[in-house]
């Protein structure tokens, strides 16, 4: 009885913290830009650090009490506060931008108290490929130098990895995008098989490959996509080439059925040509080429036209094909604003709760205006990545936009998918859906913008002068 | 790569983002209103069993449905008279407990309630929901139906506003957890099937006032025609009841008297487009707008259908099919000036402690006929009753059509109506399973028609 009564509060405890979060996102970005005094920037990492660590704590008492105190449960719990504050303060020092590391590990503790709400084995299951994805991450500096050097090899593996399905797919909710992969061990006389989703990484591939192309030393710095006028540039390899890659990409993944998937990489590659080059036609052409490929889709494929009718009135269809995202908006809007209350909804009726649909089930549970300001957690990745590499040349800033576009592009299309504003597709809900594969993929991505440079000795050094800098602007402020 | 580019694509992203937030608080706010009360939420079923669920309230505040806080029951004074209104609460939910199941567990200031059931055990009380029933008239119009098989509806016309709604067989809604699987299992009586809203019939005769609407319009409203008591329709004959020969009749007479052979021919001369035309604005094959679910009612008539099938359709058999629900909307219309009211069932919400939250208003659900068709239909309905099928109603202020509709068994029994004739505030449609014909119908719209006025009278009064 008093736990329901605090659950209920809680929900508003809940919605404060994330929206003391935003603020303190805000708060940050405008001392980055001179708009409020240095020592912001420093409060605001800070408290972010203290509002995940209340928000674990609260979360999960709330589990373990209606767990009746499961012993299991406890230990994932203080484990996941260890893990989350010391490894988000551990990724935060490490690389560039530790509002971005707040961020990302806000998401990840939000999806970790949902998955532990719902199925407690996956939360340790994303704990624990959490922290070999953050483990990987540290590894990103390697993988960019690598692709520098040898980008074909990129675009190979990309490939390689997107046909891996045909070998040995698993087909699941209609996609082939899943591969399973026997292992026996015979001297420990061990036999299992890994699965994974190989698009997830053949996304770093892509993006690694792409960045470096574009950053590559023949390619123009300055503003212009000019071809013929100064010939420093190559039609040939940096527009058909790509393109062609893309292409096989994208076709390979509709074959499979994972249009999300397709998507992600058309437009990760429109983002990034038209910041390489700079012309508004690209976008255009873009649109065209999506409106026409979308058209034939459209009539080439049942379950495209099928997804599609569903999407534009699910509710005409609420037992088949708008069964899915019909029960997504039922617990979405049945609770309210402030939601059920954690544990207090049905996240149980909806359909792959805890992938595809996660962003339905938080909003069941702590309300919509809480999954609004998830949605603010993915536009501040977005733009401390960006801001991030402010000031630095074109390699950097390629891959830094890159990375963080697809993060952001994938969460608009699942959270999109969910509240039925743009088809449905199967894509994961990065940091926060279940999903070893993805969430892996996810920190190494973020991995990607954290250690985005050439030299981290020298940016370890122009961090602490900064530091300096900054403490000597607070000084500043205390009355002599 | 210059950081306007970047700025372009921030701001890009920035518009996507903010257009899911858009559509969740719009969808969240506005749209899910109706749409969280859909039988396929089952969210309804299972919100917290420590709420007491809210009260059902007649249009005077008399309980139709409530919780008794000692025991936890639910109790339905009316009983079996109330059903088709109340449905029952539960996994299956019907009726008024199903679609407003998401008012009735909701808790107004929900944090001071728990709060205070905390301190001192006080109940937590879910909103209590006004219908526009009346529970006077529902029991009269139960009685009486006097438990013949069938469907009784009646609503003011000028609101919308359903006073009364009746389904036979019924069942006890406080007991269907203990009979369900006689309740569910009972193919043959159906009495979990509100007949009201949800049975589609042939409508018979009835159906002369889109027929006739049909005539009106094509400037067929002077056809005469010599009846013999059937007419042949490319091979196959349309009979009139016992094969009367009614003679020489008009349009009003032919009404009266229910003449079959005069709306077949009316219904070729009119042509199809008339025909369909007309049924469509009276919302045939279109989804009618009512607070519970409804079936579409079924009309189908092309330029490939046969002769006899188009002279079948224009008396109301062959593959046309109505909901009481919709024939009342049809008279209802014809006696409103042509204004359709939207039939609706929740009149207003308020909280436990009685502060009104929420009121509905009548809402127009369109002006399907002009004033002159209007008049014109209500002339034909009037004659009826003065010197027609319904003649036993004479000198009672009613005007109606009957219908008799052939189907596998006896007929069914049909009577759409309204009253008062000269000044319409109330239609009604009484509906009687295999009756034999419209006969039965008569007394129970004529008491129940009267009854409801006197009752009208002293509430002015």
């Amino acid at each position: 009885m008093a736990l329901d009564f605090f659950i209920i509060i809680s929900r508003y405890i809940f919605l404060f913290l994330a929206v003391f979060f935003a603020a303190n996102s805000a708060a940050y970005a405008l001392a980055e830009r001179g708009a409020l005094p240095a020592f912001f920037k420093r409060r605001a990492v800070l408290n972010q650090r203290l509002i995940i660590a209340y928000t674990h704590i609260s979360g999960f008492l709330i589990l373990c009490a209606k767990s009746g105190w499961d012993a299991r449960l406890c230990a994932v719990a203080g484990g996941g506060l260890a893990f989350v504050v010391a490894g988000g303060a551990f990724f935060g020092a490490a690389g560039s931008s530790r509002l971005l590391a707040n961020n990302v590990f806000f998401l990840l503790d939000i999806g970790l108290i949902m998955l532990a709400r719902l199925n407690p084995a996956l939360c340790l299951k994303q704990m624990v490929f959490a922290a070999a994805g953050l483990g990987l991450a540290f590894f990103a500096p390697l993988l960019i130098a690598a692709a520098r050097r040898i980008r074909v090899l990129f675009a190979a593996a990309g490939a390689g990895l997107l046909v891996l399905p045909f070998i040995a797919g698993v087909t699941i909710f209609g996609a082939t995008n899943w591969v399973q992969i026997p292992v026996s061990l015979k001297f420990a006389k061990l036999s299992f098989s890994v699965s994974f989703q190989p698009s997830e990484f053949a996304k770093i591939c892509y993006i690694l490959y792409l960045s470096s192309l574009f950053s590559s030393s023949d390619f123009i710095e300055r503003d212009e996509w000019s071809l013929r006028e100064r010939g420093l540039i190559n039609r040939n390899k940096h527009l058909i080439i790509p393109a062609a890659i893309t292409a096989s990409f994208i076709i390979i993944l509709v074959l499979q059925r994972d249009l999300g998937g397709a998507l992600m990489f058309f437009t990760t590659f429109i983002i990034m040509l038209y910041a390489a080059a700079g012309r508004t036609r690209i976008i255009g052409a873009a649109l065209i080429m999506f409106a026409a490929a979308g058209r034939a889709a459209y009539s080439l494929f049942g379950h495209v036209a099928a997804r599609f009718d569903s999407w534009r009135d699910p509710w005409a269809d609420m037992a088949d094909g708008g069964y899915q995202v019909t029960q997504a908006l039922f617990a979405v809007s049945t609770w309210g604003a402030f939601g059920s209350g954690l544990t207090r909804g049905n996240p149980a009726f909806i359909p792959v709760r805890e992938s595809d649909f996660i962003f339905a089930a938080i909003c069941e549970e702590f309300g919509f205006f809480f999954g609004v300001c998830v949605i603010f957690l993915y536009i501040t990745i977005l733009y401390a990545a960006l801001s991030a590499v402010r000031g630095r040349k074109t390699p950097e800033i390629a891959l830094s936009l890159g990375a963080a576009g697809i993060i952001a592009f994938q969460a608009f299309l699942i959270i999109g998918g969910n509240i039925g504003l743009v088809p449905l597709t199967g894509v994961t809900l990065p940091f926060v859906s279940a999903g070893g594969s993805s969430v892996a993929a996810s920190f190494v991505m973020a991995g990607l913008i954290m250690r985005n440079t050439k030299n981290i000795k020298l940016r370890a050094l122009e961090a602490e002068k900064a530091e300096a800098e900054e403490n000597g602007e607070e000084d500043g402020y205390e009355p002599e | 790569m210059s950081l306007s580019k970047l700025r372009v694509i921030f701001i890009f992203f920035c518009v996507i983002f903010s257009l899911c937030v858009v559509r969740i608080v719009k969808f969240t706010l506005i749209d899910s209103r109706e749409l969280v009360s859909s039988p396929y939420n089952k969210r309804l079923a299972t919100r917290d069993e420590r709420v007491v669920r809210g009260a059902i309230l007649d249009r005077n505040g008399a309980p139709l449905a409530q919780t008794d806080e000692a025991s936890g029951a639910r109790e339905y004074p009316l009983k079996k008279a109330g059903a088709a209104v109340t449905g029952f609460a539960g996994a299956a939910a019907q009726g008024a407990e199903g679609r407003y199941a998401f008012e009735l567990t909701r808790v107004h200031n929900e944090l001071l309630a728990r709060a205070r059931n905390l301190i001192d055990g006080s109940p937590i009380r879910g909103n209590s929901v006004e219908l526009t029933i009346d529970a006077g008239l529902q029991k009269k119009a139960y009685e009486l139906m006097d438990g013949r098989r069938g469907a009784f509806m009646a609503m003011e016309t000028a609101t919308g506003r359903v006073l009364a709604m009746v389904s036979n067989p019924s069942f006890d809604p406080s007991e269907v957890p203990e009979n369900w699987d006689q309740l569910s299992g009972d193919t043959e009586g159906n009495p979990l099937l509100n007949r009201a809203a949800q049975g589609l019939y042939p409508p018979g005769s009835t159906f002369k006032l889109v027929t006739a609407l049909a005539g009106y319009d094509s400037g067929n409203a002077g056809l005469t025609y010599v009846c013999k008591g059937e007419e042949d329709f490319g091979g196959n004959k349309i009979h009139c009841i016992n094969k009367t020969a009614h003679g020489e009749v008009d349009m009003k007479k032919a009404f009266a008297v229910s003449c079959n052979c005069y709306f077949a021919v009316l219904a070729r001369e009119a042509g199809y487009e008339a025909m369909d035309a007309a049924a469509e604005r009276f919302l045939f094959n279109k989804p009618l707008p009512f607070d519970l679910p409804t079936l579409k009612s079924g009309f189908a008539l092309d330029g490939g259908t046969s002769a006899i099938e188009a002279a079948q359709t224009a008396i109301g058999q062959g593959r046309t099919t109505a909901s009481p629900a919709q024939m009342l909307c049809v008279v209802s219309a014809a006696a409103n000036d042509g204004l359709l009211m939207r039939p609706y069932l929740l009149d207003s919400v308020a909280s436990a402690e009685g502060k009104r939250l929420k009121k509905i208003l009548p809402k127009q659900e369109g002006r399907i006929l002009t004033s002159e068709e209007s008049l014109f239909l209500r002339g034909l309905c009037e004659e009826v009753t003065e010197n027609g099928t319904g003649k036993s109603l004479k000198g009672t202020k009613i005007a109606g059509k009957t219908g008799t509709a052939e189907n596998k068994g006896a007929d069914h029994g049909w009577f759409v109506c309204y009253a008062p004739a000269d000044e319409p505030k109330i239609a009604a449609v009484v509906f009687l399973e295999n009756a034999g014909g419209s006969k039965p119908c008569l007394p129970i719209a004529g008491k129940w028609l009267e009854y409801a006025l006197g009752r009208e009278r002293d509430k002015e009064e």
